[in-house]
């Protein structure tokens, strides 16, 4: 029996893919990133606050869903108004949608949606999104003061393009960030995200 | 005239366009199986998907990314639609991602009950909106509001899309008919299902819900006689593990394809040694592992003598027979729990111990080596031993003879320290990270096992009756016996040379000779009685000889090490390479182990092993245990084991060491190098 279930888990190891996952609950990924004003920081550089990571693509209708009503401005507000660190990330590649060529053209896009976040990052490597793991826009992330990954998936509950169902939904990203601030059980803390595919 | 040509044109675009926006990706529209409703019944519709080259829409769960076609129904009173019956959908890549989805055309269908009351020859419309994602790089959210009038008779026809309905019944997944199960380990899920696979090609599953499994991650299927098992990857990003598994799973023989459904409750695999954590479990597995341990290379001689002991005895009395047996049984049952008091009393002085630590003592395993080969002697007929020991039969009729069924019990236990029987290393280390009183325990059901067949034979007559009946075979069987035990003293001078240096090997093979010399003395004495006094004292020397012989058998220094790419293990090397972000590989082994040594000789000694680590750069520590080594026990229990061999593989950085089989192939370690590293709170 020892012998079979050996080589049975044996044989079912798969190909690696490129996509590193992080699991809820362990230490988030002490990133190295420069952000659109040429400043670099890390991850833990931020200890002691909690981080929001956002994935963004300007062009994705689920990303639009949530800048053109205003509500992602109004989060990140929020966030930072408590104290927190809100850092935008586009990790989508040179020639794909949602690509920002610079950090003029990047400044362009944060100037014209009115983005309220800490900072925003251009990562055309795809080396942050795919050390945390994350596959769509907007894929959210929320990081304790502790460095600890508190919670990672949607930002609501409905997946959809349409605006209206933003007042409808339960907003995981709230929900997550209020039981990070009271020390309270984080619940969901992972859920699967919804969007377009991050271009890497 | 210009005027009018260019007013004819454009009527002419716009006629030609057809009814959907310009933009759009996916053309929708809503067709029936039927060409008329017929009032009570059920209406088989679909919205047709004729999508645009390149790109895609989604299946109920899209996968890593998307979003699911959705369906609003404006339909007359009394109607009543189901939800879309989902065709099984491809595995869409892109980039790292997975998609579950369709291209190129894709009928949902969705069932419509029909109230009774249906006015005949009256028309009736049903209108949806409809609305899906379409993606290929990018994605586009689109709309589109479609209707379909029927007119409502007795009786209707297919229409022109019916062969598209059929078609599309086929892409939907049947129930299955057979057994499913599901097992979920660590991180791996199995989903098995029982049936006849002939031409059996290929298996793909996609489940109802997301952060069940990594979609990214390839599939595996094979069949293992009448069970399909296909092998995929839990969704490592939560914590909590899944206690339940649905999707459709579509099945290739050939150019056949056919999904069903899956459903079934995810049940933890079976235990592994060296992670058995219920007495019962341990007890069985001790217990188990006993039974098998009779039919290792030395134990076996010692059994079939036994046997053949109650063959010739198979008309004395009955109740020295079992009595024999039960004889046997105690003195398996007190060596056991000799050997478990002196691991527990050296434990408790603080040794660092584990399964086969008296093989680590050169002199045990020169004396083991010794006690086979004097065996050997014995059963080859060097010597008749006054009859006692090779006619074990007549002596149960004496009382002396019980005193030898309990050495023989005895007996059987020291030859089967070397070995490890599967489903015993799990026990045991459970058996001595419990108290006294466990490990004694654990210690019985190990010694039962091992007695089990013997007492069978005694207790139970019509057991014989299987044996073969006395004869001149017996003479000769017994002889034979002899070869397993010079072989398996063979191999414990071999391990004793990996212990020692020439001079240990010197003085063991003297202690052979000498304990040789001295039986054939012990014949002479049998036959002149005037020179047996002297005869004797000669044979107490040369024993002694011997005796002293191994006892000066020392172990060697330092142990010469014959591979280029390895070095030797030690914690600090380990942690100096980790700090360096250096892939390492890390065998524990022994020369006394076999399977080590096996694993060695197929697996990591291959010159495909060695250029894969030459290649990613991967340093091979090797550990030796053969002698006693207190970093490496400590090593060992750090993976909840505590014997050899223990194979683990650290990836560069901070990912979990990854514990690999204790069975090994060349391809399984590549395998298990290669899988993705995991981050986070290791298991």
């Amino acid at each position: 029996m020892k012998i079979i279930s050996t080589f049975l888990i044996a044989l079912m190891l798969c190909a690696a893919p490129a996509l590193a996952a992080v699991q809820t609950g362990a230490q988030a990924p002490d990133v190295t990133f420069t952000d659109v004003n040429g400043t670099e920081h890390k991850i833990s550089d931020f200890k002691g606050k909690t981080i929001v990571l956002e994935w963004n693509n300007p062009e994705c209708p689920f990303v639009k869903k949530f800048y053109e009503s205003g509500e992602m401005q109004r989060l990140q507000a929020e966030a930072i108004k408590t104290g927190a660190v809100w850092i935008t990330v586009n990790s989508n590649k040179a020639g794909e949608q949602g690509h920002l060529a610079d950090d003029k053209a990047a400044k362009a896009y944060m100037e014209k949606v009115k983005i309220a976040s800490t900072t925003y990052v251009r990562d055309p490597s795809g080396d942050f999104g795919k050390t945390y793991g994350a596959k769509v826009t907007p894929h959210m992330y929320v990081i304790d003061g502790n460095g600890k990954l508190a919670y990672q998936g949607a930002i609501d509950s409905i997946k959809s393009t349409k605006a209206e169902d933003i007042t409808k939904a339960e907003n995981y990203l709230v929900k997550a960030m209020t039981a990070v601030k009271d020390g309270s059980k984080i619940s969901p803390a992972s859920t699967e995200a919804y969007g377009c595919g991050v271009k890497y | 005239m210009k005027k009018l040509f260019w007013l004819a044109l454009l009527s002419a675009l716009s006629f030609s366009f057809p009814a959907f926006a310009e933009t759009q990706k996916v053309q929708a529209s809503l067709v029936a199986e039927h060409t008329a409703i017929i009032p009570g019944e059920t209406l088989h519709v679909g919205i047709l998907q004729k999508i645009a080259p390149g790109w895609h829409t989604y299946w109920r769960n899209p996968g890593d990314s998307g979003l699911p076609t959705e369906v609003k129904w404006e339909l007359p009173v009394g109607f009543s639609a189901s939800e879309i019956n989902w065709p099984t959908p491809e595995r869409q890549p892109y980039g790292d991602l997975i998609n579950y989805g369709y291209s190129g055309q894709v009928l949902l269908p969705v069932e419509i009950k029909l109230p009774d009351n249906l006015p005949l020859g009256q028309k009736v419309t049903i209108a949806a909106r409809a609305e899906w994602l379409a993606c290929a790089d990018i994605c586009i959210p689109e709309t589109a509001d479609l209707t379909l009038t029927l007119p409502v008779e007795n009786i209707n026809d297919f229409s022109q899309h019916a062969p598209l309905f059929k078609e599309t019944r086929l892409q939907q997944p049947k129930e299955f008919v057979g057994t499913q199960n599901g097992k979920i380990k660590r991180d791996v899920i199995e989903l098995e299902l029982t049936g006849e696979w002939k031409g059996f090609t290929n298996a793909s599953f996609f489940p109802d819900d997301g952060m069940i499994i990594q979609n990214q991650t390839e599939q595996k299927s094979e069949i293992k006689g009448d069970k399909l098992i296909l092998t995929l990857l839990r969704d490592d990003t939560t914590i909590e593990v899944p206690n339940k598994i649905s999707g459709d799973i579509l099945i290739e023989s050939g150019s056949n394809k056919q999904s069903y459904r899956f459903d079934a409750m995810l049940a933890p695999a079976d235990a592994q040694t060296g992670e058995v954590t219920n007495i019962w479990l341990a007890l069985l597995f001790a217990f188990l592992g006993g039974i098998i341990l009779n039919l290792m290379p030395c134990v076996f001689p010692i059994l079939s003598m036994k046997a053949l002991a109650l063959v010739r005895k198979s008309g004395a009395e009955r109740k020295h027979i079992v009595t024999g047996g039960w004889v046997y049984t105690f003195g398996v049952l007190v060596s056991f729990w000799i050997l478990g008091g002196v691991l527990l009393l050296l434990r408790a002085a603080g040794a660092e111990i584990g399964w086969g630590i008296q093989l680590q003592s050169p002199q045990f395993v020169g004396g083991l080596a010794l006690l086979l080969f004097v065996i050997g002697l014995l059963l080859g007929g060097l010597t008749d031993f006054g009859q006692s020991f090779a006619n074990v039969g007549n002596e149960l009729a004496h009382k002396r003879g019980h005193l030898g069924t309990f050495f023989t019990g005895a007996l059987a236990v020291i030859v089967a320290t070397p070995c490890t029987a599967p489903f015993m290393g799990g026990a045991i280390f459970y058996a001595f990270t419990q108290s006294w009183w466990v490990t004694l325990l654990i210690m019985s059901a190990l010694g039962l096992g091992l007695a089990l067949p013997y007492l069978i034979l005694t207790l139970w007559p019509p057991a014989l009756r299987y044996l073969p009946r006395p004869g001149l075979w017996m003479k000769q069987f017994k002889e034979f016996l002899a070869f397993p035990m010079f072989a398996a003293a063979i191999w414990l001078l071999w391990v004793l040379a990996r212990q020692t240096d020439a001079m240990g090997i010197l003085l063991m093979l003297f202690a052979a000779w000498a304990f040789g010399f001295a039986l054939w003395i012990w014949q002479q004495s049998e036959t002149t009685r005037s020179w047996r006094l002297f005869l004797r004292s000669i044979i107490l020397i040369w024993v002694l000889l011997g005796v002293f012989a191994i006892s000066k058998v020392q172990p060697a220094r330092t142990i010469a090490w014959a591979e280029e790419i390895s070095a030797i293990f030690s914690v600090e090397k380990l942690d100096e390479l980790r700090a360096a972000q250096r892939p390492v590989f890390v065998n524990m082994t022994a020369s006394w182990c076999i399977t080590c040594l096996m694993n060695e000789k197929i697996a990591l000694n291959t010159q495909k092993l060695r250029d894969y680590f030459t290649e990613h750069n991967i340093t091979y520590l090797k550990g030796d245990w053969t002698s006693r080594d207190p970093e490496i026990t400590t090593y060992l229990q750090s993976f909840g084991r505590n014997g050899v061999p223990l194979y683990v593989y650290y990836p560069p950085g901070d990912a979990c060491p990854v514990i690999l089989p204790q069975l090994l192939t060349a391809d399984t370690v590549i395998e298990k190098l290669s899988q993705p590293p995991r981050q986070g709170e290791c298991l």
